[in-house]
């Protein structure tokens, strides 16, 4: 079904001094295909993200866009890639056209494609009355919409979103998800690093599940919903002192569970296996579908990440 | 506006000329606070320190002293405009705008930024100078034809001075640092310059650290063409100003690269 890869890499790895930020990571993303990268902070997706777009030197392994080293040709490389990166780098001593003009200019294209590219792209996000506002007058969703859309200004081949839409409120998101399931219908390759696992669920053809600089598992999120939750989680919330027992029945009968402090998640294909067994009875409990944050917490623990 | 011919094209001339067009159009939309800020101080401190302090003065070398301090003011504001824009400027767009960030992601790369920025500078002190050199003119302090040239002089130490401040832009992790080049290097170059008095007035030992001092030498250069008084040195003082101004390119592109990518 597919024909060459965009990107692919191969024991690919960054160090920063002693620590190791990526730790030999082997990928290949497919054109027309949205390839997510979940994980929690630290877990290497952004690293990965700024050695594919030629601002991070790697530090062993391989890594070719459209089968060149990013080594060898970083400018043709980034003339290839539209970049949104996490931090707001829309530039605030110009306004909204201006800043699509700058930046069309950095990408050396002619004054013509850029206004012709800027109305369009200004257009698809829903910004062509705002060209004269300066970006602190713009909501987060509608500056995040502008850096989208200042990535897509030189019509690249892949699109690289960092974090698209942490911050934003639930109307900004789904906008920005309807933009970016257009752009995929159009043809355009995405690579997505999140952690909001509807977002990968709703975006991604492909993900991996990244820790510590390694990627635990791949596939499409059906597939890893199936193979690591199960179609049905049974989440129960014991009384305190009852906790004990529930564990011990979930042990018995040789069953996967998550412990999460106040509830326990029991994963399955088939919540029933816990019927009948009295220590359940006196508990809240709720059955659900298993979802892809079931494999994320499966594979990547509860311990917090930010220290 | 586009670089005439395509023998620039994928140039760092070209590609510095994208981040001077960035700069200029923010300049632009500020132009009337940034031409304040230009013409006004300038134009005040030659009247203050010409005329002022100028009337305690004698003359020497056949200059008044307006005269003397003119050329030496331009330098100087050329100077400190070009340092202030590849200092403060440049830092709040890189650390607090995360410009370069954002332009990075092009193909663009930190020498480009380090070249467009430095031109953007010496820009500066282009405007700075044509502001000291009208309130020069209309003040009768200029005496040859040769003063137009001081505003290419002027770019010349916008260069030296912008790409300094590169290094130094490339290298802090404060703003604070950034107060101490002003205080501890810029303001006592200042006065050991040349700009208000003849060098020949200072100690042996002063007067050679003196002439190693850039500002030393645009001053020397900018002075021999208002007044005329032209002299091999100012070749010298020219190519001097030149290399200075590589070198300084050089480190700061090798500083800058270490600060973004990595």
């Amino acid at each position: 079904m597919h024909s060459q890869p965009v990107i692919t890499a191969k024991g690919l790895t960054k160090r920063f001094g002693d620590v190791v930020a990526v730790d030999g990571i082997d990928f290949a993303i497919w054109r027309g295909e949205c390839f997510g990268m979940l994980g929690p902070n630290g877990a290497g997706k952004t690293t990965t993200t700024r050695m594919i777009s030629c601002v991070s030197p790697v530090s062993a392994g391989e890594l070719r866009v459209n089968g060149v080293s990013v080594a060898d040709h970083p400018r043709a490389i980034k003339a290839s890639l539209g970049v949104v990166s996490q931090a707001d780098s829309l530039d605030p001593d110009l306004n909204v056209i201006q800043n699509l003009v700058a930046y069309g200019r950095f990408f050396g294209l002619p004054k013509r494609r850029i206004e012709s590219s800027a109305r369009a792209v200004l257009e698809l996000f829903q910004l062509g009355g705002r060209t004269k506002s300066r970006p602190d007058e713009l909501s987060g969703g509608m500056r995040r919409r502008l850096l989208i859309a200042r990535a897509l200004l030189h019509e690249p081949e892949v699109l690289v979103l960092d974090e698209p839409t942490s911050g934003l409120d639930p109307q900004s998101r789904h906008l920005v998800w309807e933009k970016l399931f257009f752009l995929k219908d159009q043809g355009i390759t995405i690579l997505l690093t999140t952690h909001y696992m509807d977002e990968a669920a709703y975006l991604c053809d492909r993900l991996v599940v990244m820790d510590r600089g390694r990627i635990l598992v791949e596939g499409s999120p059906r597939d890893l919903v199936e193979k690591h939750a199960g179609a049905q989680v049974v989440e129960v919330r014991p009384q305190r002192d009852e906790k004990p027992a529930l564990l011990e029945l979930v042990q018995s009968r040789g069953l996967e569970f998550e412990d999460l402090g106040n509830t326990v998640f029991v994963y399955g294909e088939n919540g029933a296996l816990l019927d009948g067994g009295d220590a359940v009875e006196s508990h809240d409990v709720a059955r659900r579908p298993g979802n892809l944050e079931d494999v994320f917490l499966r594979l990547t623990g509860r311990g917090l990440r930010d220290e | 506006m586009t670089v005439p011919g395509t023998i620039l094209r994928d140039t760092i001339i070209w590609r510095g000329w994208k981040v001077w067009q960035r700069n200029r159009d923010a300049f632009v939309r500020g132009w009337k606070v940034e031409v304040a800020g230009i013409a006004f101080e300038p134009f005040v401190v030659l009247v203050a320190v010409g005329f002022g302090l100028g009337a305690y003065v004698e003359d020497f070398d056949g200059l008044t002293y307006p005269e003397f301090v003119a050329p030496g003011l331009l330098a100087s504001y050329a100077m400190w405009h070009a340092t202030f824009d590849s200092t403060f400027g440049a830092y709040l767009r890189m650390e607090t705008h995360h410009i370069y960030e954002a332009v990075l992601f092009t193909p663009m790369e930190p020498e480009d930024i380090v070249f467009g920025e430095v031109i953007w500078a010496a820009s500066r002190s282009i405007l700075t100078s044509m502001a000291v050199l009208v309130a020069a003119v209309v003040l009768g302090l200029v005496d040859s034809p040769l003063a137009i040239l001081a505003i290419p002089a002027a770019f010349l130490t916008g260069v030296a001075f912008g790409a300094t401040a590169m290094i130094l832009t490339a290298t802090v992790t404060t703003i604070g640092a950034i107060n101490n080049y002003f205080t501890m290097v810029l303001t006592p170059m200042f006065f050991f310059s040349g700009v208000f008095y003849p060098l020949d007035r200072l100690p042996e030992g002063l007067q050679q650290f003196a002439w190693a001092i850039p500002l030393t030498q645009a001053t020397a250069l900018i002075r021999g063409l208002t007044t005329g008084h032209l002299e091999w040195g100012m070749v010298l003082w020219t190519l001097g100003l030149v290399a200075y101004s590589l070198i300084a390119l050089r480190i700061a592109t090798f500083f800058m690269r270490r600060r973004l990518v990595k």
